[in-house]
């Protein structure tokens, strides 16, 4: 049994790639990378543009809605985490073209969640130590305030 | 002109070990016995190995192999990490070797004791960048393990989930390929499933562990090592008369070869690149081909290199397999020998032996009449891809 088992997440925000990233999620924003030499979007964050090889970009800001792309439905936890939140659900959501984010599915009823459906990111699902951007179905009803 | 491979090299000799749950041995012995006996298998004696593709795994080092096996000129080796793609893809890379004269008794080998290793894939303990030899460890890492997806039924859900939408696939493919799997095993003395029937009831009764898979749909974990030898033509001239040409092979790689959730379409593979340049290579067409050995750690992965592959187009692998076309007796048999899913985890380099014990015409009860041209993919990480084409 290692410690890295207990931690509350499997989180490792340890690369500077993601920085600009997680900075976004903790002030309520979506931010992906945008080429300084050919204005291309990049995501996933990587050190060279695949498109012109440069290597700076500066954040941007996507979209916080979209569609659902693909997903997953988990009924077994590959991580103590997650253990009481079976079934939980995974989803990649589409918000500009052919820009993907995937994330935690944190609105009701995980085992109807298809492809197609319209998605709202939400930014408080696992708290503020937390780097996963986390997903709401649009038309399912707000929850209640907290 | 496009420079051939074909009958340039020949598979001479496999072995495997025993494919079993918990063993006292390291992976290392494992790989180090397989490949002794796959050049016992050969007839020629160890020593006289002249190169090495090491697949998928980093152990053993070409040094452990030069003194275990006593090698005295070992002119070229490489190792090749595309996961279970890697095995035949570096069947591929030993015949090229030996067609550039830079080496004429390759040995391929691999090997993983998936049960007994600390944390083992269904298991509740994966640790971030856990998986190991995984590509995008910081996809993975920042984007996919914090959101609950750590393991590899969880990633390639969503190409299948995916699939579904797209095609409208009929799930019910996924089960004949189980079922079939698993009829084959029971004729199959090293298979680790050879004695327990499975039917429709039981497939249908087993719990989803991650949407669509139901546990049945998930290949083993087991222990256990494989090699191939791959020699030179004028070599296999000399040798027992069962050695097993290669006609043709390739390797490919999607776009995004590190991220399933980002590439443009998630239904492209790398075997969707590889297969018609084997093919083309090999100078046979899907038609041709007598029997397929297809990589299968999912049930659904199957159907998918079915149809990337060309046999038939996208969302119809589930008609395709059905009416009994894939199992013994059928059009083209695939995985004869039970797979991942019902033999053991060889990392497709069991697929590869399967291949060669057939058009050696060994199968025993097994055996696909008059089998003269097979077929092996690998698949591996994110979709990575691979096929080789054999003939007798
Ligand atoms: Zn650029």
């Amino acid at each position: 049994m290692t410690t890295a088992n207990l931690s509350p997440v499997p989180l490792m925000p340890d690369s500077p790639l993601y920085a600009d990233y997680f900075k976004g999620l903790r002030d309520g924003r979506l931010v992906a990378e945008i080429c300084t030499g050919c204005g291309q979007l990049q995501w996933p964050p990587r050190e060279l543009c695949g498109h012109c090889q440069s290597s700076t970009f500066e954040p941007v800001d996507v979209p916080t809605e979209g569609v659902v792309y693909t997903y997953s439905v988990m009924y077994r936890a590959f991580h103590r985490a997650f253990a009481d939140k079976l079934p939980y659900g995974v989803v990649v959501v589409e918000v500009a073209d052919g820009v993907r984010f995937i994330g935690r599915y944190a609105g009701p009823d995980p085992e109807s969640l298809e492809c197609g459906q319209r998605m709202e990111a939400v930014f408080d699902d696992l708290g503020p130590e937390s780097g996963s951007v986390a997903w709401r179905r649009v038309e399912d009803p707000a929850p209640a305030s907290r | 002109m496009v420079a051939t491979l074909t009958d340039k090299a020949y598979i001479a000799g496999v072995a495997e070990t025993e494919y079993v749950r918990g063993t006292p041995k390291s992976e290392r012995q494992l790989i180090l016995e397989a490949s002794a006996a796959a050049c016992r298998d050969a007839g020629i004696d160890p020593s006289t190995v002249d190169g090495i593709v090491m697949a998928w795994k980093d152990v053993p080092t070409n040094e452990d192999f030069i003194a275990a096996l006593g090698i005295k000129d070992l002119r070229f080796h490489s190792h090749v990490h595309i996961g279970g793609a890697s095995p035949v893809a570096a069947v591929v890379q030993a015949a090229a070797a030996i067609a550039a004269s830079l080496a004429t008794r390759v040995l391929v080998p691999t090997g993983h004791n998936w049960f007994s290793r600390p944390v083992r894939l269904s298991s509740m303990e994966q640790t971030p960048g856990g998986v190991g030899n995984v590509p995008g460890a910081e996809i993975r890492n920042n984007l996919e393990n914090p959101a609950g997806l750590l393991a590899a039924m969880q990633w390639y859900s969503l190409h299948a989930n995916r699939w579904f939408h797209e095609t409208k696939a009929d799930p019910a493919g996924m089960e004949t390929v189980a079922l079939t799997t698993r009829r084959h095993a029971h004729l199959n003395s090293k298979a680790y499933m050879r004695d327990r029937e499975l039917t429709s009831d039981q497939y249908r009764a087993s719990p989803v562990l991650v949407k669509p898979f139901h546990l049945f749909d998930i290949c083993l974990e087991t222990d256990g090592a494989a090699a191939v030898l791959v020699v030179s033509e004028e070599e296999a001239r000399h040798m027992n008369g069962r050695a097993v040409a290669i006609a043709g092979g390739a390797e490919g790689h999607a776009e995004c070869p590190d991220d399933l959730s980002t590439r443009p379409n998630i239904l492209d593979m790398g075997i969707t690149k590889a297969a018609s340049r084997a093919f083309d290579m090999a100078g046979v067409r899907h038609d041709d081909i007598d029997f397929a050995e297809i990589y299968d750690c999912f049930t659904f992965i199957v159907l998918r290199q079915l149809e990337e592959m060309g046999f038939c187009d996208r969302g119809e692998a589930s008609d395709f397999v059905s009416g009994g076309r894939i199992a013994l007796g059928g059009d083209m048999p695939v995985n004869t020998h039970g797979g991942l899913l019902s033999q053991a985890h060889g990392i497709g380099m069991n697929h590869v032996i399967e291949a060669v014990i057939q058009l050696r015409g060994e199968a025993g009860p097994a055996q696909v009449e008059d089998a003269h041209i097979g077929l092996v993919t690998g698949y591996g990480d994110f979709s990575d891809g691979s096929v080789v084409i054999l003939h007798n």
